[in-house]
This record gives C-alpha cells, structure tokens and sequence, in this order.
C-alpha cells in the first residue's frame, strides 16, 4: 500500500500541487457565493434606478429583484447554493444544511460580493442616478418609511424574511430532493412577492449584506442596525421551527430505494 | 389453459402482472414479466381496456376543463371600465397565470393542450392519435363556451358590452389583415417551438416546472402581440367570446394562422431539432451488467 503511494507520487512529481476535488469544490463555493452576491446586487439596485431621466416603479422594482435572484441561484446554484443571503446562510447552518466553517466563508463572501456588486453599479451610472436631490440617501438604501416606527420596522423585516427562510427550508426537505428543477424561478417569484408586500414600507431588505452594500458606498447608516436584526433572528427562529417541527424523514427514501433493488434482483434471479 | 396452472400459481402470476400494468414507466420490469407469464395475458386485458377508455374520457374532461379555465380567468382579467382599473401588462400577466393554473391541474391528465393549435401540433409531432386529437377539439371548443358561459352569468353587464365584447379579439384599427395573419402565424409559431421543445425525448426528465415556462412564455407573447392583433395563438380562445357575443368579424384570422403555423412548425421542429435519447439505453445496459454482476458475487 505504501510503496504504490510512493511510486504513484514518484511517476507524477506535479500531483502534490494539483488541489484534491474536495478542495478545488469548497474554493469553487465561496467564489460562487460572491460572485452571485455581486450579481443579484448589481441587477437589482440597477432595476431601482428612478429619477426623472428614467422613469420606474415600485412593481418593477420588485420585479427586477426576483428576476435578479433567479439569475443568480440559476448560474451559481449548483455551485454554492446561492444563498445570496447571511440569513439563508444561518438559516442553512441551523437547519444542518451546511459546516459553520462554511457558514462563516459564505459570510464573507456574500458581504464582499455585495460591496463589489454596488461597486460595479456606482461605477458604470451616471452620479446623479445613484446619488442625488431624487435620492438623497443613494439608490437601493433600504430605509423606513415615514409613518413606521423602528419596531414596526423590525418587525416587517422579520416577518418577511421568516416566509423567506420557509421557502428554503422546504427547498432542502429531503422529501423535496427530486424535485429542484425549478428552485430558481419560485425563489424569484418569492422574493419578487415579498418585496411588492413590504417594500413601501422598509424596503423589504430580508438581506442584511444586500443593505450593506448600498450603506458602505452611500455612507448612508440610519436604522442600518434593523435589517441585521430583523432577517438575522428569523433565519435562526425560523430554521429551527421548520427543522424540528415539518423537517421530512430521509429515512423513506431509503425504502424506497430498498424496494426498487429488490424488485429489479427478483426479475433479475428469475 | 387456467385449469391446468396450480391455482396458488395462478393467483400469484396475475397480482405481479397488474403491478407491472400499474407501471407503465418500468419498461424492464414489464417487458421482463411479460416474458413469463404471456400465457394469462388475455385474462388481464379486459382490466387493460377498461384502464384505457378510463384514461380517454378523463383526458376528454380534463381538456374540457382546463380550457373552461383558462377562458373563465383570461377573460376575467381582461375586464376594463372606470370602474375596474386595468392596465395592458396586468392582462397578459393573468393570462401566463390562467394558464399556470390549467397546465398544473391538467398536465398530468391531457396534456393541458388547452388550444387546437397546439393539439395539431401534437398530432404531426405524433403525440396524439387523430381520434384523440379530434376528441381534444370538441373539449376545448366545448370547455371555452362553458367557461365564457360562466363569465356571461356572473360579471355584470357593463362590463361585458365594452367595444366589440369582452376579450372579444380583433386587430388594432390600424393593422391590416395581412399583417395580422403574419403576427398570429409568428408568435403561434413561437409557442409551438416551445410545445416541441417540452415534448422533445431529451427533455422527458424536466417536467418539474413546464407550467410556469409556459404561462411566462405566453404572457410574454401576449405582451408583445397583444396591442396589435390581441395575441389569440388559440382558436377556441377566440372563438367563445365571438360567438357569446356574435361578433364574427375577423374571426377566420384567429382560425387560420395559429392552425396552418402550427401545423408547419411541429413538422420542421420533428424533422430538424428532435432527436431520441440513445445515452439512456446505454446507461440502462451499464446499470444492468451492474446488477448482474453484483447478484452473480
């Protein structure tokens, strides 16, 4: 055993270097995971562009956003999962989709994405589009509306994110396991529902990263705190509930599969 | 021939051939225990017949239903007076879901043609023998009264005497005949492609999500052409609110350009981009051998 390790190693001097599949697969997902990110950002905020140069709405904004997430968990969600997301991310952590090492790389990636995302955005428009007297907080800042207490705020962002993190977590149901060819476009609709309902009133952020962005590069803070609070604490709560109250058993499957061998070995025998 | 099989024997080969008739979809497991027990073949096929003319009447009403659907909640959507706000995209969109929701409850059943465009299609594509294409005409033509029927009894009447009628479909004052042929013809066209393109062998396995391509492609469709000629791409569709309302003017646009497109196109589509799926039979004889090697070890 041990001379075949050493000649293998012998014969290919270069095969140290190459990076083992589980290695090259866990680089692949936290570039995924940013590269997603920068992508839903930089479509999305692009679809709230609205001053009187170019018109727009609050329907195709919120259109534009689900759209943008369909995009992103259609290139990238065999890559990463494209969770776009830290909530999704907690939420997945808890749910025992995924390691915290993980967890915390997916983190990482989705606030650089994001930053880069927004980047890409102030890069390429014209400046008064993205900061102006028609914005004056900068374009996509999710902020509250007049008339909404942060409580209520928080709330909104909360409630939002929990049917968010439902969706997901019924996406990763063992009993959903064959059925994921059209993961990307129920996310988009979700999202694009979600945003139409409570967008008026805090922005419908449910993305603590997808608000940071637009903050960092606006230097625009108030009630920034809400939108880490709210998606955060329904990612935790929600992931839980699901997990020890819907989650399906894995367990039928394997029966099944059991059934199907037999009855193929029976034909076979006879 | 019964008497001579041991009566055990006998009861035990006809349970495992009505799981193989549930299970059209093991073609193996079929072809495997028809081998074996071909002698009682005839005693199952009577149960076989009756499955059948089941499975041919559930269609008929499925196809019956899905197309009353589609008119009831088309239509409705298109309903548009001071005192019910509308707007063009709102429209297409209800539409693209109209038919979200009739593919989803029918799909499995008929098809969901839902459109005599689409069954002429399915026949050249060789999806549906001709009496069932037939029988799928008269469902939708059928399910379309009934469905408009039903929008007649229940809106109130102002708003179904706007313009010509309700969802009543005719080309834009501006638009000439040849031009609204050429559109329909067009975007039928397109929606055939997209039928071939859901019936092709190497798509069998993605079925998950055809009703959400399809409502998203119609409304699309029905955005573009919408303005122009109404976007029928259905004779049946048009048909019902003409003949409610008796109002037949221009209605053989509706009836030739979606028909002779998608009779056209399914044949180009089958002669140039189908192809079968040779991979699946390999990897069925890969998985064999793989079997067989295991239970000889």
């Amino acid at each position: 055993m041990s001379q075949q390790k050493q000649k293998s190693q012998e014969s290919n001097p270069n095969a140290r270097w190459r990076l083992e599949g589980h290695q090259r697969s866990a680089i692949a997902c936290f570039f995924g995971e940013l590269a997603a990110t920068a992508v839903f950002v930089f479509i999305a905020c692009m679809g709230c562009v609205e001053t009187p140069l170019f018109q727009n709405s609050h329907f195709r904004s919120g259109l534009t956003f689900g759209l943008a997430i369909l995009i992103a968990i259609q290139c990238f969600g065999s890559v990463s999962g494209a969770h776009l997301n830290p909530a999704i991310t907690l939420a997945a952590w808890l749910y025992g989709a995924i390691g915290w090492i993980r967890a915390i790389a997916y983190f990482v990636a989705q606030a650089a994405g994001a930053l880069i995302g927004y980047g890409l955005l102030v890069a390429v428009l014209p400046g008064n589009s993205i900061k102006g007297v028609d914005n004056p907080s900068g374009v996509c800042v999710t902020i509250l509306a007049p008339g909404i207490s942060v409580l209520q705020g928080v709330f909104i962002e909360f409630l939002i994110t929990c049917c968010l993190v439902m969706v997901a977590c019924s996406v990763w149901d063992p009993r959903n396991a064959k059925l994921q060819d059209s993961v990307p476009v129920r996310f988009g609709l979700t999202v694009s529902c979600l945003i139409l309902t409570a967008g008026l009133f805090t922005g419908a952020s449910m993305n603590p990263t997808r608000s940071l962005g637009p903050a960092v590069w606006n230097d625009s803070w108030a009630h920034h705190w809400i939108y880490w609070v709210g998606p955060l604490v329904a990612g935790a709560v929600t992931s839980l509930i699901y997990r020890m109250a819907f989650k399906g058993d894995e367990e039928i499957d394997l029966r099944t599969s059991d059934a199907k061998i037999r009855m193929i070995g029976e034909v076979i025998v006879q | 021939m019964i008497d001579e099989v041991p009566k055990q024997v006998y009861l035990e080969s006809r349970k495992r051939w009505t799981m193989a008739c549930d299970r059209e979809g093991s073609s193996l497991f079929s072809v495997a225990l028809f081998k074996r027990f071909s002698d009682h073949f005839s005693c199952c096929k009577v149960f076989k017949m009756k499955g059948s003319t089941l499975d041919k009447i559930s269609a008929f009403l499925g196809e019956l239903i899905g197309t009353g659907i589609l008119v009831f909640l088309g239509c409705m959507g298109c309903v548009k007076t001071d005192l019910f706000p509308n707007n063009h995209l709102q429209i297409v969109l209800n539409f693209g879901f109209a038919v979200l929701i009739a593919i989803q409850c029918f799909g499995c059943v008929s098809g969901a043609h839902l459109n005599p465009a689409v069954t002429v299609a399915a026949y050249i594509y060789e999806m549906v023998t001709l009496r069932m294409a037939f029988a799928y005409f008269a469902a939708q033509m059928l399910g379309a009264f009934i469905g408009y029927g039903l929008l007649m009894v229940l809106l109130p009447s102002p708003t179904l005497t706007v313009g010509a009628g309700l969802c009543v479909t005719l080309p834009h004052t501006s638009v000439t005949t040849g031009q609204a042929l050429g559109i329909e013809f067009v975007i039928t066209s397109i929606l055939v492609i997209v039928c071939c393109g859901v019936w092709d062998p190497r798509n069998s396995k993605f079925h998950d999500s055809v009703g959400i391509r399809f409502g998203l492609a119609i409304a699309c469709l029905a955005c573009a052409a919408g303005p122009f000629t109404g976007g029928s791409m259905n004779p049946a569709r048009s048909f019902a609110p003409a003949l409610w309302n008796k109002h037949f003017e221009s209605n053989w646009i509706y009836w030739l350009a979606p028909l002779s497109s998608s009779a056209i196109t399914a044949y180009a589509y089958k002669v140039v981009f189908r192809r079968e799926v040779v991979e699946a039979e390999i990897t069925s004889n890969e998985k064999l051998r793989q079997l067989e090697d295991v239970q000889l070890s």
